[in-house]
């Protein structure tokens, strides 16, 4: 339950839900809604005057092939995307994301944009230098902005959005796909658990991309990582650990057991991809 | 677009019933169900989507009603353990000893009934994949296994 009053809105449109943001003060977008009614019950500093329900916005729940591209919405959940077969790294990533009925709930847009710092499903669509269409309020009354960027130019550790921005789809080439991949995810406990470490890898026939979660607090790749497994393969791993500078180290798992998850999970990856 | 705020009645179709009651946007549906409308077969567990002692079938789909919004829910079918009256995996587990204390119960068998409705053939990893979500803190996986095997049983049963 939660405490607080709030107000509930159901926009039938992407500029209906901007203008519902503008118009309340303290309102958040819901789709899964996963994060916000638990960090809505737990405390009442998680400040939530208004959910703008997002889930039936029909641009949002897009899940096609269109005009060169996979095109997924962003309320689209995780189990209703795991289940197609469009994109199979990006599948075997959400596969392992908390467990099969939360999925049910939890959305794409909602695991990326959300609070809790792993955002796992980022790592397939920013190996495939997806792009990602949001709308924004205008500025004064202008009507509401939309936007299709690449993913990588707004994703710094968490999507960085403006106030009101709301995440629609994402779009991914249709190449990124077909290439070969690889993914690895440890964990402390059960398979339901948050990563200790998480790596995907592709080939996409020039070179290795690789990106990361759970050994920092956000998920993460960077193009210095990139030609550096492409140039030099496994004997770069004492550069790339350099690269990818202060690992994490926390109560659930030591920053020599993260850096050797890590190796362990780079070498693999890349004898996958050979 | 729709708006509520305040006190608000809602209609929800549960267990192929249309129920009304009056509730807060805020209000979770495992609450509704539970404090509004009697149905007290979800379990009050964690109501942080851990446990899946609140599992209920929404479309069909198990989800864990501490995480979702009554207001959400209107247009969804909603099914509650009440909804499934002696169901072959309610057999199953009564038959199989698949319960200790009966508190995790009501949302394993809904999401059992879901899994051996989509995947009516056995696949141990699928199986553990779905049971996952669900907690037993009595550890009796053992029987909940079994039971599972028997509710598969019954369903390929002509």
């Amino acid at each position: 339950m939660i405490a607080a009053d709030v107000a509930y809105l159901r926009p039938d449109t992407a500029e209906e839900a901007v203008d519902a943001w503008r118009r309340h003060a303290g309102a958040r977008y819901l789709a899964g809604g996963t994060e916000i009614a638990t960090a809505a019950r737990r405390t009442a500093a998680f400040d939530l005057r208004a959910c703008i329900d997002v889930k039936r916005i029909p641009e949002a729940n897009v899940h096609e092939i269109c005009g060169g591209c996979l095109r997924l919405g962003a309320a689209l959940t995780l189990s209703d995307v795991a289940e197609g077969d469009a994109f199979p790294l990006l599948n075997a990533v959400l596969r392992g994301i908390a467990d099969r009925t939360v999925r049910n709930r939890l959305t794409l847009g909602g695991n990326l944009a959300g609070l809790l710092p792993y955002r796992e499903a980022a790592l397939p669509l920013l190996l495939a230098d997806a792009t990602v269409l949001t709308v924004a309020p205008g500025a004064d009354d202008r009507p509401p902005v939309r936007q299709e960027r690449p993913l990588r130019a707004i994703f710094d550790k968490r999507l960085v959005l403006a106030p009101g921005e709301l995440v629609l789809s994402f779009c991914v080439p249709l190449e990124a796909p077909e290439w070969p991949w690889s993914h690895y995810r440890r964990t402390r406990t059960g398979e339901v658990d948050y990563p200790l470490v998480t790596v995907a890898m592709v080939h996409d026939g020039a070179g290795v991309r690789f990106a990361v979660s759970g050994a920092h607090p956000y998920p993460f790749r960077s193009d210095a990582v990139d030609a550096l497994l492409s140039k030099d393969g496994a004997a770069a791993l004492p550069a790339v650990l350099e690269a990818l500078g202060p690992l994490r180290a926390d109560a659930r798992a030591s920053l020599e057991y993260r850096v050797a998850l890590l190796k362990n999970m780079i070498r693999a990856g890349l004898e996958d991809l050979a | 677009m729709k708006e509520l705020s305040g006190i608000v009645e809602i209609v929800l179709r549960i267990n192929g019933e249309e129920r009304r009651a009056a509730v807060r946007p805020g209000d979770t549906l495992l609450r509704v169900l539970r404090e509004k409308l009697g149905l007290t077969g979800a379990k009050c567990g964690c109501e942080n989507g851990d446990c899946g002692a609140c599992t209920v079938l929404l479309d069909g789909k198990p989800v864990k009603s501490c995480m979702l919004l009554a207001v959400e829910c209107e247009d969804a079918a909603v099914t509650t353990i009440e909804g499934l009256r002696d169901h072959p995996v309610q057999q199953a587990f009564a038959e199989e000893n698949g319960f200790q204390c009966g508190f995790c119960t009501p949302g394993m068998i809904l999401n059992a009934a879901a899994l051996v409705e989509a995947h009516p053939e056995s696949d141990d990893a699928t199986d553990r994949e779905w049971m996952q979500s669900n907690l037993c803190r009595c550890t009796g996986y053992e029987g909940i296994r079994n039971a599972l095997a028997a509710a598969r049983r019954k369903a390929a049963a002509p």
